[in-house]
């Protein structure tokens, strides 16, 4: 299926993105959950070289990506940077001149500081960046294969109720999702203690709500998103069992939601904290395996997408 | 009067702040609650219902006080007070609901101590006893504590007692997290760090005698700084002993920007200045401590002027050794429930308050701050009154308080106002018609 809409050089945010964007992005995605496709474009990318370069710790992230790359045919390095030249005292951007000069096609990052990535992808003059996370800014694969998923059990995205639920201030998985539900019409619910629910947050398509209850009254989606521990030092949250007990994800707090709700969470999710291992591998209303299938699927739609210039008949 | 038949107290001056009814009549009280009042509660109709009644004689009937600032002694602390003796000076004082802080042993930061205190204190079936829940683990500023937790097991708002939180993160993460629930935080109007190891106010006095001691500033400091945060989270924040003068000018601007502040304080600090610790007088070491007079001057004013909402008891009981010590060691705190009506009744003798406006900052200004629905002396109301007599003068004797803790500053202080009875819930505590 041609797009109507030329995709953008880089993937460094949705909030760059416009809707219809989004949509030619799920759509290409949405061709590659069928193996028969996949088969079709395993050369795809023969020739071209995409390198993973990962500064935060990752598995499923990079895995996926890696995956993608591999069944489209194009060759993938990996670079893990605490064995990188950085150690000897490389600054970034001398780094990435180097891997340019060195052709490559496709640059993924993830780095743990907001905004590195853009300043990543303001140094190279030519490729695609993709941005697999910075810091607590955006996620934008993640949001894409929540919409994906989401897509495929509820059609339209418009005019759903959507709880995004846990400690939205430190996730940009959050951010992410907030953007991308937000300019497909979704009405999105911010749940969760009101020391991790920034009151920013406050467009006419956004509710802060602090109970469960509340916040889950009728919806659709329940986003549910990890607790990260390491808060407990910032004083966030008082200890793992309140937090379970108030906002934890139970069967008993599922009743407030729809019947027919969907249950997602990126990995990797912690049992017993923010949702229980119950509701996790409900199968009914759990998706959160088939974010993984979708993530691999938006993956190589990405790739797709953003060497398609490159890959046009000279 | 026997708890389980409906009875009236008639020939009363009505009371009630919350509704302006200030006219003589009776009450009549059944299953606890108050089911009638008015001028038609009377002879006549007692005796044309058949209802046993009391007559009272003219004197006031209120309703019963509301203590938001009180400690108790949970265990192992019988030479200074048992919670039962607590029970008796609050029945004695007037108090029908008083609630506590959390520097309990063990510390009110768990659910189960709150649970044990709240069902010790219904057993007895007196004074209804509520508790605040610690604001951080421990009581050491630094972790929050289970709010959620605590608030399940009956704690109706989140403080840290004696000593402010100062750490700015913790106490915005506390504002935070208590308005998830939907919760009070109060603090205490003192910054930790000045105050640490000083006895007295800062003043030509505590110079004089050698005492180590923290200026007035200390107080609208820490208020300051955490008006700060109340503004940025629109987090309910109640600030308490409000003592000084530039204190009530920082909570009256932040009233003008209508934060949601309110404040306390006790009578001590609108009746005694700093001139009453001379001779090293223990009795009158407090925490914070005894002001200048200007300040005195300026918190009656405040109370006055509806500023500051409400008059607590603070009581502090403490043994009588700890008192009898040197200044620099004795304990600092003073028993107040058997003298916080008489000492708040100055204010209407002696400074021109009326009566019903003095009687709202100790009954339905709590009660409204708190979100409980007593304090009133209406139809439906839970039955919880005192009958006072509004012009006895006497002086206070300390070996009158029916409580344990008799260390007190007031002891012979001239006082014009006495309670005679008092009732929770339609049962009679205390009894001194």
């Amino acid at each position: 299926m041609a797009a109507a809409v030329s995709f953008p050089q880089h993937l460094l945010a949705i909030e760059d993105l416009s809707a219809l964007e989004i949509q030619a992005f799920l759509a290409l995605a949405e061709n590659y959950t069928h193996p028969s496709f996949v088969q079709n474009q395993r050369s795809l990318l023969k020739g071209l070289t995409v390198i993973n370069l990962f500064f935060e710790e990752s598995t499923r992230t990079r895995t996926s990506f890696e995956l993608a790359a591999k069944r489209l045919g194009a060759d993938i390095i990996n670079i893990a940077t605490a064995t990188s030249s950085l150690k000897k005292g490389e600054s970034i951007r001398d780094m990435v001149l180097t891997l340019q000069a060195m052709k490559l096609d496709v640059l993924i990052i993830r780095h743990p500081e907001s905004g590195s990535v853009d300043f990543i992808s303001k140094q190279i003059s030519s490729g695609a960046v993709i941005n697999a996370g910075d810091g607590t800014h955006e996620h934008p694969t993640q949001a894409l294969l929540d919409a994906l998923t989401i897509k495929r059990h509820k059609k339209n995205i418009s005019g759903l109720k959507i709880a995004i639920c846990g400690d939205v201030l430190h996730s940009r998985v959050a951010r992410s999702n907030i953007h991308l539900l937000g300019k497909l019409g979704a009405q999105i619910h911010l749940v969760g203690p009101r020391t991790l629910i920034p009151q920013y947050f406050s467009q006419s398509n956004i509710q802060i709500d602090y109970s469960l209850r509340e916040g889950f009254q009728n919806a659709d989606v329940i986003i549910m998103l990890r607790l990260q521990q390491e808060r407990m030092q910032g004083a966030f949250v008082p200890s793992l069992e309140e937090y379970m007990d108030f906002f934890g994800l139970t069967m008993e707090k599922l009743k407030h939601a729809k019947p027919d709700v969907l249950v997602m969470e990126a990995g990797p999710i912690n049992r017993g904290v923010e949702i229980s291992g119950q509701v996790a591998d409900n199968l009914s209303y759990s998706a959160i395996l088939e974010q993984v299938e979708m993530g691999v699927a938006v993956r190589m739609a990405c790739l797709d997408a953003l060497t398609q210039k490159k890959r046009l008949p000279t | 009067m026997s708890y389980s038949v409906p009875f009236a107290l008639i020939n009363g001056r009505l009371l009630d702040p919350s509704s302006g009814l200030d006219q003589t009549g009776g009450v009549l009280i059944d299953q606890g609650l108050i089911t009638n009042i008015g001028s038609h509660i009377n002879i006549k109709y007692c005796e044309r219902q058949k209802i046993p009644f009391q007559d009272c004689q003219g004197h006031c009937i209120a309703p019963g006080l509301i203590d938001m600032r009180m400690q108790v002694r949970v265990s192992g602390a019988t030479l200074t007070e048992s919670l039962s003796s607590t029970l008796q000076a609050a029945a004695a004082g007037g108090v029908t609901s008083m609630v506590c802080l959390p520097n309990t042993k063990p510390i009110l930061d768990h659910a189960e101590v709150v649970s044990y205190l709240r069902h010790a204190a219904n057993q007895a079936q007196k004074t209804k006893l509520y508790c605040y829940g610690s604001m951080t683990q421990n009581l050491a500023g630094q972790q929050l504590s289970e709010m959620g937790y605590l608030q399940q097991a009956g704690a109706i708002g989140f403080t840290d007692g004696m000593k402010a939180v100062d750490n700015p993160k913790v106490f915005w993460k506390a504002l935070s997290y208590a308005k998830t629930f939907k919760s009070l935080i109060l603090q205490y109007a003192e910054d930790p760090r000045l105050a640490e190891g000083t006895l007295a106010t800062q003043s030509y006095l505590s110079t004089k005698m050698g005492l180590p001691s923290v200026p007035a500033c200390a107080e609208s400091m820490q208020i300051g700084r955490d008006l700060h945060f109340v503004a940025l989270t629109q987090s309910p924040y109640h600030s308490f002993p409000i003592t000084t003068k530039t204190a009530a000018g920082i909570i009256s601007q932040a009233k003008q920007h209508q934060l949601p502040v309110s404040c306390s304080t006790s009578p001590a600090y609108f009746c005694l200045n700093e001139q009453a610790i001379q001779g090293y007088q223990t009795l009158a070491k407090l925490s914070p401590p005894l002001r200048e007079e200007s300040d005195r001057l300026a918190v009656i004013e405040g109370i006055k002027n509806g500023l500051i909402d409400c008059i607590t008891s603070d009581h502090s009981p403490q043994d009588d050794d700890s008192k009898k010590t040197t200044f620099v060691q004795s304990s600092a705190g003073a028993a107040g429930l058997e003298t916080l009506f008489p000492l708040s009744l100055r204010l209407h003798h002696q400074h021109g308050m009326g009566l019903l406006a003095l009687l709202k900052c100790l009954t339905s200004n709590p009660a409204d701050i708190l979100g409980l629905s007593q304090g009133r002396l209406q139809i439906g109301k839970p039955a919880d009154m005192v009958v006072f007599d509004v012009a006895k003068s006497y002086a206070i004797d300390i070996h009158a308080f029916r409580g344990q803790a008799k260390n007190s500053p007031f002891h012979h202080f001239p006082v014009k106002g006495k309670i005679l009875q008092t009732y929770v819930n339609g049962r009679q505590i205390y009894n001194n018609f």
